[in-house]
């Protein structure tokens, strides 16, 4: 049996609430699997169980697990060991109640799994309005542009608005009036603003935000100093008490007799009451001064009289000296007097302070502008979106009746991955589950959550991922909904001396308490299931420093050999960033090794996609002569500097290239006039074609003229249709040719090698964060990380000990560590949050491996590295006292100079020319005309309309009737809304029809006649059914068919009556004489009609004329 | 060949024979059984009266038209979805405005959802007056309903209606029109159109498709392009052989349309020349606004409205529909878009654009915006009319849409402009007077809705999506994109109508929510109608996996091999170009050493990268600025120049510096701060405006302050000689002109060179090495003889400091003059000068000798903008940004 099976069989109770610590390798998916088996057979609609991931990717993953499992129980497949038994048997039952209740099972989609993206995405779709948006619209995966606009517009009306202009100035002046720079700072901000924008903002007035964060300063300090009061116990804080007092009168004492040193302590409090009030924090930093040394956050082991101690008193020092070992006896306590030294002071910190409260001022607007730019370029960011779903939700005093929104009623609740969940997320999670605790006490049916993570995986800072929020949760549950905290212990994964070896490091590596606020995650054990493998299950080696050329050759040498002996064996090598794994690529390709990186090599550093953008860049700006010498310069065209020399020698800039080109002739040799003609021919044709062709297809075309695929090794044809796909998605986006949109669009996108079989994986230790592979590589652990940058803001959110959550934040005031900034404070909390993370990063790492893992990285000097050393890198914090066994590689290093020469690689030949073929021209139509005439040919269509329904009354009227009339108007309703006008058209059109009802030739055309019809339509089956409409036709009593148009027109006032019907007749005359062959043909299959000829004519009521166009009397 | 299947055929020419009208619920069907069934009746003949075959709705709403003209309904303007919408949208304003704690991001959504919900109401017959209560315990529904009062009220006070009221209305109170009538494939018709077609038809035959199960294989792909690829190659396989009429749906076609587009096109090799002999029908076009020749009258037309963004410019002026941009002149383009570009601002005032083109030269551009610019026509509101007449004016004056011949489908465009322009008319007839920026972004809107279709042969290959292949026949159909996600396709519940109402009414989210009823009845009808059906999915999408849709009975994977865009290549590219590597770093010698410009930056760029020497000052190549925010650093770090320049031109000398009182100092700072300000050039004051002036007025007041305290403390007496000064340099061959920030004339008569930095990153590292990174400084002291030293003076945000290299300068403590340089050991400062000169001498030669390697002093190509054409592998990627992407 495994070790943790009753902790798993717990795990399904579907009426108890959970959070679950789920370690690497204990088989976590296969229990969320089980678990919403188990709660679908306890609801009556399948969405009613929600299951959230972190990635659409998970969320893949989990509905196909589960479509697999009740797949495998509908065919019967065989089940091979207890796990699956257990699942099958679920899955069965699963698919008993969904047959009761008519669930079509077979369709993976019923089930309810969502990313949170996808579920904020899915609540603003179902409540348009609560959630302030309106409707359904996708947020947008490049959100850095809106953000810019809204703080440019912030900058551009900020400095005239009189309520922030104070504040934007001071902070415009503290950043030396660099505006790039507040501006990358505000951006930042507003990427982040998930987690600061609900509580900054929510306290409407700047004076309320200057007040909620003094308040939020001074609770912080307080809390903490309660902290310290608790950690010490009531005896000792009266003891330390007494030890003050005494200190500081022997101090004054002294002071007074003149016997004190250079370093001596200020004067001590007179009468301290070490109180966790704002107002003893310099009694207590007093005492920490007293208790630590100066150098670091250390205890004293010797006082002296610079503190209060003068030699002569020995039975006290020696009385304190204890006071001081027993409290160094208590790991956390020297971490709580370090945090009461960092503490902000709210006076000293004058202008930092000032700048957040600017800053405080500022926000409220810079978001106003944000949602601005939102309505007008109808976009949103995820930010929004999930904020938007909050506010859906309702308040915790006003919730929401989702249930109503949504018509079921979200019952069961499972989180994957909840460690690297942020605080935004957090609120909507607990506001999805608000009131299920008051409904769980009516003691029907429970809701319940089932929360799965691991603290010790979690390394999402960067995504404003909170550790904190998973022990908060496993603590204090969700809203009000208490959790049973389970822990996995069983690691189905990793070989038995693996396990082990993980134990034994990390239980030292990382904290043996959880510190959310620190971002602190204890360690927990692992039990393996599997078994023992011989040979040592962690090797560590270090490598002179050498830019990782001797680490990679090293690392690749074990790959091939570990292929060779295991070629079904996975492996993969994890770096920390994607820098590092550069070196070993490079290696791994030169030995051939066939390799898969995800997301490694920007494309944009491939050569072939650098030379299209050029392409593109110059043909979307001529100017940008950079483009054109790189095009130059490129494989394809290959002159040299000599020849480009010559060809722009006493030519201006910005030069435009074609016409360079053109008058290269006279200024080159006959070969580099042949590589350019290339390049012009090409540039003409693409002129010539320009948004003609596709975006992706012109530039492919123009690439293919250029002949780029010919200059290129078949292995980097991925990477130009990579690019070419690149631009079908600018062209999509409405990015087309801007160089700017291309260049961001490129900057995301990764190299994809060519899948091999079982290539070897690279990628980042982030990205492997649910993965496996037998063997893991982990190297450059040695390279520090760069933390010389200053965040230009930090914030955090400091758990209140009333349980409330409070801000804090500060920009950089270019303040100095120890200045006692609140700037600094968050500093120091940020690097204690990062210093965990990044050994947890290290944690993930070497969990990926089933089997064995390799650490390694470059140092100085590796020979020191046998013998125990003290190295702050990753790789010093592994080896650590020295239990571990270091394998040094000592190369001889070659002095290589950063000056190297890169050639110029080009095609030998210039290329042959291409013929230059473009697309057919056909003449260009008319431009309508400016007057629309939309009321005159509304017009015409009821004049139409109303001879049409005259033809067919009978007798014939003298005058228009009712229904003319209404006819008319109707017609004349969808073009003029203006009653009145609308009136006196159709008065005019009215009148035209009386006149063709007065009219001899009028009443004729439209009496009764054989063959008669009006708007016949009639199809021209040879032309793929076109349809045409003949107004009026018939056959008169002497045989003749007539084909009669209609038109409203008249002549114009300075037009006689003759030009008019000259200049009629020629217009429609062709049209007229298609008709009438078009009839002919009908009559010709016709038995029942016998025409004698034909005759095409105009009619014109408003005139009462009608012309013969023509008479065709040999019919 | 038979667009509709021959069993509905059979079932409708009974009825159009005895003269019954035969019903389709769509255009498209009817259209296709119009022609099925005329050459039935007219075989052999080249032209047949129409058969009465209409789309349900067409023949509803004649209908209704006929029955007002004979006063059985009174009139009202029948609006068309876009002009209900913008309605809609005018009520959702209003109601936003009225309340403004209630606010909306998107009202144009909004707007939308409501027009559907209220069109589902009125087809699923739900009597609001009973159901209003339930619209009340919703918030969202709730408001909606408020807003439906006012639309109700609004329809009813203007004399409108809309296609959903007449269906409504007919089915209510019409009367009998024909004895019979047929309707096809009426399963999917809603109820208020059922009901209708009950009351104008005496008797309706009703033909459905039978609902059979249909056993379907998937075909699996890796990805969609293999997928799509497939589908492609195997439609023009078909087309060569003329096999029959064959169409391809794909079911998420809105997404898909332009991949699609691509494979077929590569399938059909009309890539290029024969672009436009694609024989392919796509049921979906594009849009006309992304047209590019709309897509450029837009871009034309809203460049009126005061700013024009860089990339926009930049278009237009390429652009082959506005000739009238396009100056002959190629090098008046480019000079207007460096010109443009160098005011670094983005968007552009169009005012300043103005100027430029003024400035070079009468541009058909330069005279419209003039015009406009006298023009207070775009002041104000107008009606779409004259809007209407000013458009096509402006777009005449820009040249559109004119180019060198437009191809077939250019003319079909611009063919269509005019409908596009009437629609406008009306719907601005509707809303009344607009300003020139609303009446825009309805054109804009009007442009997005209508899609461009090129006109095809109809034995072409229909492109379709799931709807529209419902009820035709076709030889041959491919479904592609069957993964479970898109087939079938899930509907949502609509957002303002109380879910117990949907059910109740049985709306189709809430009667078949997953879409299996409709997905399975596709594909059984696909099977019914057509003689070969193939079904395909494909598996990953973004990495992520796919399953294939449960309506699949089994999947098979793909046997063809599926040619990747590089197989293309291999056969249209010629064989592999034989390549080779030179080394290529000679430039030619220089023939006029004088004139080169570029000061000391040149030797700098030479020294730190020659190549980069060789492309800015040889070729003189330099990137376009990129657009600022507030003042360039460089901008910044000129006016401190100038101010300190204008203080000093008035101070003169450290006596007098030294004698000054605080209050005078400051009066003189100001002063010098507001003659520095002064001499900003106009561009960049409007650019940046006045406010950050007043701030960078307020810095330098600060900086220059506190530097010249530090300066009162200077340890020696010092006249300052030269402020800004500009002087001829010979190194080399090269005489270059510097502009020196500052020479002290010392108590001893030595001199002191400085040079101002708004920042501290420099070191006197950079001055020594086997290259000097930093030549500046080493070339001014190379000036005069009596220069005894140089300092960097830093005027930071930091705080101020003098990085100072010579013997007794006064200014703390300097860098140390020891050095080992190359074999030579260097102590005195004349020996250094003497040092440095050499260095110099050699840079300046390489530069004439034309020495452009590449080869990069470390960090030199940090700020570079020549990667492209030096083509270096440069990385430099930090660990934040690693992290974060
Ligand atoms: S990027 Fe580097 S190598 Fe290329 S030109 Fe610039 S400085 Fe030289």
């Amino acid at each position: 049996m495994i070790p943790d099976q009753s902790i798993r069989e717990q795990a399904l109770d579907p009426e108890r609430s959970f959070c679950v610590t789920a370690p690497a390798g204990s088989g976590k998916t296969e229990l969320l699997t089980q678990r919403v088996l188990v709660l679908l057979t306890r609801v009556d609609r399948p969405e009613q169980v929600l299951s959230i991931t972190f990635t659409r990717k998970a969320a893949a993953e989990m509905r196909e697990r589960i479509a697999a499992a009740l797949a495998a129980a509908r065919a019967g497949n065989r089940v091979a060991n207890e796990h699956e038994i257990v699942t099958r048997r679920l899955a069965e039952a699963v698919l008993a109640h969904a047959k009761d209740r008519h669930w079509p099972i077979e369709d993976p989609e019923i089930f309810n799994i969502r990313t949170i993206d996808s579920l904020c995405h899915f609540l603003t779709r179902q409540m348009p309005l609560l959630s302030g948006i309106g409707g359904s619209i996708v947020p947008t995966d490049d959100p850095q542009p809106l953000y810019e606009a809204a703080v440019d517009a912030l900058f551009a009306t900020g400095l005239n608005d009189s309520v922030i202009h104070g504040s934007l100035s001071a902070l415009l002046l503290s950043f030396d009036n660099n505006w790039q720079r507040l501006r990358d700072l505000m951006v930042a901000l507003l990427q982040q603003r998930g987690d600061w924008e609900h509580r900054a903002l929510d306290t409407g007035t700047p004076e309320n935000a200057e007040a909620a964060l003094l308040q939020a300063v001074t609770r912080l300090i307080e809390d903490s100093l309660e902290a310290l009061r608790r950690r010490l116990g009531p005896g000792r804080v009266s003891r330390l008490v007494a030890i003050v007092e005494e200190a500081a009168k022997a101090l004054e004492s002294q002071r007074q007799a003149g016997e004190l040193g250079r370093g001596a302590l200020p004067p001590g409090p007179v009468a301290p009451s070490l109180s966790a009030t704002m107002g003893c924090l310099d009694e207590w930093r007093w005492a920490a001064n007293l208790l630590l040394t100066k150098t670091g956050p250390s205890f004293r082991k010797r006082l002296d009289k610079n503190c209060g101690f003068p030699t002569s008193d020995k039975a006290r020092k020696a009385d304190v000296l204890e006071f001081i070992e027993g409290l160094a006896e208590d790991r956390k306590m020297l971490a709580l007097w370090e945090e009461l030294m960092r503490l902000p002071n709210i006076e000293s910190g004058e202008e930092g302070w000032q700048l957040v409260m600017h800053l405080a001022r500022v926000l409220p607007h810079l978001e106003a502008h944000l949602l601005l730019v939102f309505r007008e370029r109808v976009a949103v960011d995820h930010t929004h979106v999930a904020l938007a779903a909050e506010a859906a939700l309702g308040t915790e005093d006003d919730p929401t009746d989702l249930a109503l929104r949504l018509d079921y009623q979200l019952e069961h609740l499972l989180v994957d991955e909840f460690q690297d969940t942020s605080d935004s997320q957090f609120r909507l999670l607990t506001r999805l589950t608000q009131d299920w605790a008051s409904h769980n006490a009516q003691g029907v049916a429970p809701r319940t959550v089932f929360l799965v993570g691991d603290g010790m995986q979690s390394i999402y800072r960067f995504r404003s991922a909170n550790v904190g929020l998973f022990v908060r949760a496993r603590d204090h549950g969700l809203g009000g909904l208490a959790l049973e905290p389970l822990s996995l212990s069983s690691n189905f994964r990793s070989q038995g001396k693996l396990v082990d070896w993980v134990n034994r490091r990390f239980s030292r590596l990382l904290p043996d308490e959880d510190d959310p606020a620190r971002g602190q995650i204890r360690h927990s054990w692992a039990d393996a299931v599997k078994d023992e493998l011989p040979g040592e299950p962690v090797e560590v080696h270090v490598f002179s420093q050498d830019a990782g050329r001797s680490e990679a050759a090293w690392i690749t040498e074990q790959v091939k050999q570990l292929r060779a002996d295991d070629p079904e064996a996975s492996i993969a090598i994890l770096g920390r960033g994607r820098r590092h794994l550069a070196p070993i690529v490079t290696a791994l390709k030169n030995a051939s090794v066939p390799l898969l990186g995800r997301d490694l090599e920007p494309l944009a550093h491939s050569p072939v996609a650098s030379d299209l953008l050029s392409l593109c860049r110059w043909l979307a700006n001529p100017a940008d002569n950079v483009a054109a010498v790189a095009l130059l310069r490129a494989p394809f065209v290959g002159l040299t500097v000599a020849e480009i020399t010559q060809l722009l020698m006493h030519i201006d800039t910005p030069f435009s290239l074609l016409e360079v080109l053109d008058d290269a002739s006279a200024r080159l040799t006959t070969d580099a006039f042949a590589r350019c003609e290339v390049l012009r021919q090409a540039l003409r044709w693409a002129e010539a074609s320009r948004d003609r062709l596709g975006l992706a297809i012109w530039i492919e075309q123009i690439w293919l003229r250029l002949g780029g695929p010919e200059v290129i090794e078949a292995s980097q044809w991925d990477d130009a249709e990579q690019f070419f796909g690149l631009l079908d998605d600018a062209e999509a986006s409405g990015i087309g040719l801007d160089p700017e949109g291309l260049a961001r669009l490129l900057d995301k996108r990764y190299v994809q090698h060519q899948v091999a079989d079982n290539p070897v994986e690279l990628l980042t230790l982030h990205k492997s964060k649910g993965l496996q592979f037998d063997y893991v590589f982990i190297p450059a652990l040695t390279a520090g990380t760069r933390s010389g940058d200053r965040a230009l803001l930090r914030w955090h959110h400091h758990q209140q000990a009333d349980g409330k959550r409070a801000l804090l934040i500060a920009a950089d005031d270019g303040s100095e560590a120890g200045s006692g900034s609140l700037y600094q404070y968050l500093t120091w909390i940020d690097r204690q949050k990062d210093e965990a993370e990044r050994r947890r990063l290290l944690y993930v790492g070497i969990t990926r491996a089933r089997r064995r893992v390799w650490l390694s990285g470059e140092v100085k000097d590796p020979g020191e590295w046998e013998s125990p050393v003290k190295h702050k890198s990753l790789l010093g914090l592994v080896v650590g006292e020295g239990d571990v066994p270091v394998k040094a590689h000592v190369v001889d290093v070659q002095e290589t100079s950063d000056l190297t020469t890169i050639p110029l690689w080009r095609r030998k030949e210039p290329r042959t020319v291409d013929s230059l073929t473009t697309i057919q021209s056909v003449g260009r139509p008319p431009l309508p005309s400016a007057a629309g005439n939309l009321v005159e040919r509304a017009a015409g269509t009821a004049l139409h309309r109303a001879l049409e329904l005259l033809s067919e009354t009978r007798p014939l009227p003298d005058q228009h009737d009712t229904r003319v009339r209404n006819a008319v108007n109707l017609i004349l309703l969808s073009t003029i809304n203006d009653a009145e006008k609308r009136e006196q058209v159709l008065r005019q059109v009215l009148e035209d029809v009386d006149r063709a009802l007065a009219d001899e030739k009028g009443r004729w055309l439209l009496g009764d006649h054989m063959a008669a019809a009006s708007e016949l339509s009639l199809l021209q089956l040879e032309e793929h059914g076109r349809e045409l409409i003949v107004d009026r036709t018939f056959i008169d009593a002497e045989g003749v068919r007539w084909v009669v148009d209609y038109k409203s027109s008249r002549p114009r006032a300075e037009q006689t009556l003759e030009d008019f019907i000259r200049e009629e007749q020629e217009r429609y005359a062709p049209q007229l004489m298609g008709y009438q062959k078009l009839l002919r043909a009908l009559d010709d299959a016709d038995q029942t009609v016998t025409v004698k000829a034909y005759s095409a004519a105009l009619y014109f009521p408003a005139i009462g004329r009608l012309t013969v166009l023509a008479q065709d009397i040999n019919a | 060949m038979a667009m509709v299947p021959q069993q509905h055929l059979e079932a409708a020419l009974p009825f159009l024979e005895a003269g019954y009208p035969a019903l389709t619920p769509n255009l498209r069907l009817a259209r296709a059984l119009r022609v099925d069934a005329a050459r039935r009746l007219g075989v052999d003949k080249g032209v047949v009266k129409s058969p009465q075959v209409d789309a349900l709705g067409a023949w509803i709403e004649q209908h209704w038209r006929y029955q007002v003209e004979e006063g059985v309904f009174p009139p009202a303007r029948v609006l068309s979805a876009a002009e209900a919408e913008e309605v809609w949208l005018q009520i959702i304003e209003a109601d936003l405005a009225e309340h403004r704690e209630f606010t909306l991001l998107q009202p144009r959504a909004a707007a939308r959802a409501a027009q559907q919900c209220r069109d589902a109401l009125l087809q699923y017959r739900v009597p609001m007056a009973s159901q209003q209560p339930k619209f009340q315990q919703d918030a969202d529904c709730a408001r909606f309903s408020v807003w439906l009062d006012r639309f109700e009220a609004r329809l009813t006070g203007s004399g409108w209606t809309t296609i959903a009221d007449l269906e409504s209305q007919i089915a209510a109170s019409a009367r009998q029109v024909v004895d019979r009538a047929l309707v096809l494939d009426s399963d999917t018709i809603t109820p208020v159109t059922r009901a209708a077609i009950c009351r104008l038809a005496g008797e309706v035959t009703w033909l459905n498709q039978k609902d059979t199960e249909a056993d379907c294989v998937g075909i699996r792909y890796e990805g969609v392009r293999d997928e799509q690829r497939a589908a492609a190659r195997w439609a023009a396989e078909r087309y060569r052989r003329n096999a029959g009429s064959t169409a391809i749906v794909v079911l998420n076609l809105s997404e898909q349309r332009q991949s699609m587009e691509v494979a077929l096109r590569e399938a059909f090799d009309a890539l290029d020349a024969r672009y436009d002999a694609l024989p392919v029908n796509f049921s979906r076009g594009i849009p006309f606004a992304s047209a590019p020749i709309y897509r450029d009258a837009l871009l034309a037309l809203g460049m009126l409205e005061g700013t024009v963004s860089r990339s926009d410019l930049l278009a237009a002026l390429r652009s082959p529909y506005l000739t009238a941009l396009r100056s002959d002149d190629m090098k008046r383009s480019l000079a207007v878009i460096r010109g443009s570009f160098r005011l670094q601002a983005d968007p552009i005032p169009v005012d300043e654009l103005r100027a430029q083109l003024t400035r070079y030269g009468e541009f058909g551009l330069g005279r419209i915006l003039d015009r406009i610019a006298g023009d207070r026509l775009l002041k104000g509101k107008r009606s779409c009319r004259e809007w209407r007449t000013l458009w096509i004016e402006l777009l005449s004056a820009w040249g559109w849409p004119a180019r060198a011949g437009v191809d077939s489908f250019e003319h079909q465009q611009i063919e269509r402009f005019g409908d596009m322009l009437d629609q406008f008319e009306a719907a601005g007839d509707l809303l009344g007077d607009m300003s020139y920026r609303q009446a825009l972004s309805l054109l804009r809107r009007i442009l997005e809705r209508r899609q461009f279709q090129p006109s095809t042969h109809a034995d072409a290959i229909q492109i379709l999506s799931e709807r529209e292949v419902r009820g035709l026949h076709f030889d041959a159909v491919w479904v592609v994109g069957a993964q479970s996600t898109h087939l079938p396709q899930r509907v949502d519940l609509l957002p303002f109508i109380p879910a117990a109402i949907q059910r109740e009414f049985r709306m189709p989210a809430s009667v078949d929510p997953e879409g299996l009823a409709s997905g399975r009845a596709l594909l059984a009808g696909l099977r019914q109608h057509c003689n070969h059906v193939v079904v395909s999915w494909h598996h990953m999408v973004d990495g992520v996996e796919q399953l294939p849709s449960p309506l699949l009975n089994s999947v098979t994977e793909a046997l063809d091999e599926i040619p990747s865009t590089a197989d293309r290549w291999r056969v249209s590219a010629a064989s592999p170009a034989v390549m080779e590597s030179l080394e290529d770093i000679d430039a030619g010698t220089l023939e006029q050493a004088g004139g080169v410009g570029g000061g000391v930056a040149l030797l700098r760029d030479q020294s730190q990268c020659p190549f980069r020497a060789w492309v800015t000052h040889r070729l003189g190549v330099r990137a376009l600025k990129d657009p600022a925010t507030g003042l360039t650093a460089g901008e910044r770090g000129d006016l401190l120049h100038t101010t300190l320049e204008h203080f000093w031109l008035a101070c003169g000398d450290s006596r007098t510096l030294r004698g000054l009182s605080d209050e005078a100092l400051a009066n003189s700072i100001d002063q010098a701060v507001s003659a520095a300000l002064r001499g900003l050039k106009p561009a960049v004051r409007r650019r940046v405006g006045a406010a950050c002036l007043d701030i960078e007025s307020q810095r330098l007041k600060q900086r220059v302050a506190a530097w010249l305290i530090f300066e009162r403390e200077r340890q020696i007496d010092f006249k300052v000689v030269a402020r800004e000064s500009k002087q001829p340099l010979s190194v080399g061959e090269l005489t270059l002109e510097v502009v020196v920030d500052r020479i002290d004339e010392l108590a001893d008569g030595r001199k002191l060179v400085l040079d101002y930095k708004s920042s501290d990153r420099f070191s006197a590292r950079d001055w020594w090495g086997e290259r000097i990174r930093e030549p500046q400084l080493p070339g001014y002291a190379l000036l005069d003889d009596a220069i005894a030293g140089v300092a960097w003076a830093v005027v930071s945000v930091k705080g101020m400091k003098a990085l100072s290299l010579g013997e007794d300068l006064g200014l703390g403590n300097g860098a140390s003059l020891g050095r080992q340089l190359g074999d030579e050991e260097v102590t005195e400062w004349t020996e250094v000068r003497e040092a440095w000169r050499q260095q110099l001498n050699e840079i300046a030669d390489e530069f004439v000798a034309g020495k452009a390697e590449i080869s990069p002093m470390k960090r030199a190509c940090d700020f570079c903008s020549l990667q492209a054409v030096c083509r270096i592998d440069y990385t430099a990627m930090d660990e934040e940004e690693e992290l974060t992407s």
